[in-house]
């Protein structure tokens, strides 16, 4: 009987244990179910970029600028375009950036050249131009001179890639073989290359720079040249004539 | 021993095998492919449905149990194209050229296909013929009368007006110039009044660039105002009214790839202008300095190249010859021409000395290190025309032995070989353009009455003494200049 009764009573028992784990299993997938949508719902707010901005130029150290008074004929001073460019988040404000003359590598004196007092970066920008006055002073005639820009660290602007940090700038109002005077336009339309041949061609063309430009053009131009120099012949400075051989 | 057996084995083994009956089944399966027995195809015209239609066997089968396939593509491959899923073809191209198609039959059933490709030209229905350009009530008219397969067999009166809108193609028409791409043709309308110089595009005569746009700049030259253009294999010229050219360098047989220099040649003033395929060079005559030059035409680095005559004093030029290089103030060239004897090409010049015109004839030999085109067997004559001609006579030289001049209402020729000049027909109104075919055996003449003949000028019909007219076209208007259409550079290089 007690055997009976202990077996019925351990059937009774068993099938509420497993009532009772049948309730835990539900319990606990609704809770875990309830996490699981709590968690879903949380807004999760992303983080923005809020450290520090850098200032460069755009151009790399290496690649250092020529300018040439001869390309702007009757100009005393030209304001010579330095582009700059922001590496972080543009500003909403103005920022202050600081370029500097590094005198240890600069041949310039303080008449050839001045900075703008005042550097800002504008708001809003990720790119921004300095304008560095540059004097047609005489002595550029008989020599070049160069000028090494600096970026400094300000307090709205650090300084970005140190190979971008610095610029150079040779000034002179002299001439020297540009890169666009190749074999073919020694050929066929302006001949050999002399620092006097380049200066009548801007002198009539006004043109100082053939790249980029199709046949006719170059051929126009050109001839624009030889039609001077027939008009008007003119003494190289080895004593020859100046030709061209386009026709 | 055992080798023996072993290869007696073997060997009967081979002998077996090759008593086989192999039976599987290896027949090929029928798939069903007809047999093109006919296909005539020739060439597409622009604007009207090319129409193949070919004939097929199709070995008992029905023509629905088969798919088509039409394509084509242009010889370029710029222009590739489905044509037509039908039997038969009926496709309009709008394009000119050489193109490449294929044909392709398909049995559905089996899937076999048999394909035909061929070759086809596309081209304009205004490829070949003559152009002529008149002038009625101040408007300019361009008219054309076809060729086709070497005849006449229309004229569209105002062709461009008829397309486009009458007296919409400009005023106060000048002269016509031809050039060529490999497919197709630029017809140049010099006019001085409204609508100005123009190229058209000889398919469809549509307006395609006026020629100031064909100067860098986009703009003429000051005081430039055009008469005349002359298209070489490398060189184009373009002649104001001024006597200033200007050039630009065609890289070759193509339209608008290059621009007029707006620099003129220097020192000149150029009334008389000649090319002929071939030649190497356009000869011209500058009344400012009264001499002969050249502009070099090839090869494409020396194009444009100034040439000056030069009497070559061992050349064999008889006494009295007028030098080219210094013609003197009272010399005045009237026309320059040329024409082969023996496969040797001779200038000629018809000019006026003193109140006479004097026939020069004599060879050039080009020089181009020293810019030279030297003068050689000069000789020079008065010319059997005198009491005829004037200084408004229009001439045309065929390229053998007859000059053609037109004066008044006569057209004549002149004979070389015997230095004589016949009549060959009289109109009812005066000659103003005399221009031949490709196979120089006819001759084009226009009217300043609005007529437009055809000649017969062979030697037999010359010999005949009576002239021949292959066709005629009336109410043109007063004809300012005519020219041969070739349609493209083959057809122009082939003349003869």
């Amino acid at each position: 009987m007690l055997f009976h009764f202990l077996i019925a009573k351990g059937h009774i028992i068993n099938n509420l244990i497993r009532k009772k784990m049948k309730y835990n299993i539900i319990f606990l997938t609704i809770t875990l179910l309830t996490l699981v949508a709590m968690t879903g719902c949380e807004e999760q707010k992303l983080e923005t970029y809020n450290g520090d901005n850098f200032v460069q130029f755009k151009k790399k150290i290496a690649d250092s600028t020529n300018v040439s008074f001869m390309f702007y004929p009757g100009k005393d001073y030209i304001e010579f375009p330095v582009v700059l460019e922001l590496v972080g988040v543009a500003s909403n404000k103005d920022m202050k950036y600081k370029v500097v003359v590094d005198n240890s590598y600069t041949t310039a004196s303080g008449t050839h050249y001045s900075l703008p007092a005042e550097q800002i970066f504008r708001a809003g920008r990720y790119s921004d131009t300095l304008y560095v006055r540059l004097n047609n002073t005489a002595d550029l005639k008989t020599k070049k001179v160069r000028l090494l820009l600096r970026v400094e660290s300000s307090s709205d602007l650090k300084i970005g890639k140190i190979e971008q940090s610095a610029a150079v700038i040779w000034i002179s109002n002299t001439l020297s073989k540009p890169a666009w005077w190749n074999s073919d336009i020694d050929s066929y339309y302006l001949g050999a290359y002399s620092d006097k041949k380049y200066e009548l061609f801007i002198q009539v063309t006004g043109i100082f720079d053939l790249t980029g430009l199709d046949a006719s053009l170059r051929r126009s131009y050109a001839l624009q040249l030889k039609q001077y120099l027939s008009e008007h012949p003119t003494l190289d400075d080895n004593n020859q004539y100046i030709d061209v051989p386009v026709f | 021993m055992k080798i023996k057996v072993l290869s007696l084995s073997l060997f009967a083994l081979f002998i077996l095998t090759s008593c086989i009956k192999d039976q599987g089944s290896y027949d090929l399966k029928d798939l069903g492919t007809p047999t093109i027995t006919t296909f005539s195809k020739g060439n597409a015209v622009i604007g009207e449905a090319y129409i193949i239609k070919p004939v097929i066997d199709f070995k008992g089968l029905s023509e629905d149990d088969f798919d088509y396939f039409w394509f084509a593509d242009m010889s370029d491959f710029s222009t590739a194209d489905t044509l037509s899923h039908k039997k038969d073809l009926s496709f309009v191209f709008t394009k000119a050229g050489w193109y490449i198609g294929v044909y392709q039959i398909k049995n559905k059933k089996t899937g076999g296909i048999i394909s035909k490709i061929f070759d086809f030209n596309v081209v304009s229905k205004y490829q070949m013929g003559w152009v002529i350009l008149s002038e009625k009530n101040g408007n300019s008219v361009l008219s054309y009368s076809r060729l086709n397969s070497g005849k006449i067999d229309t004229t569209f009166t105002d062709v461009y007006g008829s397309i486009y809108g009458a007296n919409t193609l400009g005023k106060a028409p000048l002269s016509l110039g031809r050039h060529y791409s490999e497919q197709a043709d630029q017809i140049l309308v010099v006019q001085e009044g409204e609508g100005g110089s123009v190229e058209l595009d000889g398919t469809n005569f549509k307006k395609v660039i006026t020629s100031d746009k064909e100067f860098v700049g986009g703009k003429y030259p000051a005081g430039f105002s055009p008469v005349k253009a002359e298209y070489c294999d490398r060189i184009e010229m373009i002649v104001g009214k001024d006597g200033s050219a200007y050039t630009r360098i065609n890289p070759g047989h193509t339209f608008q790839t290059s621009r007029y220099s707006n620099v003129p040649i220097a020192n000149a003033k150029i009334s008389k202008t000649y090319f002929k395929f071939g030649q190497g060079y356009i000869l011209i005559y500058d009344d400012l300095n009264h001499r002969i030059m050249g502009v070099q035409d090839f090869p494409q680095s020396l194009a444009g190249k100034i040439l000056y005559a030069k009497l070559d004093p061992l050349g064999g030029n008889v006494a009295g010859f007028t030098d080219l290089a210094n013609m003197g103030t009272d010399s005045k060239v009237i026309y320059i021409g040329s024409y082969v004897v023996a496969s040797k090409p001779f200038f000629i010049q018809i000019i006026k000395q003193a109140g006479k015109y004097r026939l020069q004839r004599f060879e050039l030999r080009v020089e181009s290190p020293v810019q030279t085109l030297y003068v050689i067997n000069g000789t020079e004559s008065d010319f059997a025309g005198n009491g005829i001609v004037s200084d408004n006579t229009h001439y045309f030289i065929t390229g053998s032995q007859y000059l053609f001049f037109g004066e008044g209402n006569g057209l004549y020729y002149y004979d070389f070989d015997l230095n004589t000049v016949k009549r060959y027909a009289t109109f009812t109104g005066n000659v103003t353009a005399i221009e031949s075919n490709s196979a120089k055996n006819q001759i084009g003449v226009g009217l300043d009455n609005g007529e437009f003949y055809v000649f017969d000028v062979t030697n037999e019909v010359l010999a005949s003494g009576t002239s021949k007219i292959i066709a005629k076209a009336t109410n043109l208007g007063k004809v300012v200049d005519l020219q041969f259409k070739y349609g493209n550079i083959g057809n122009f290089q082939s003349q003869k």
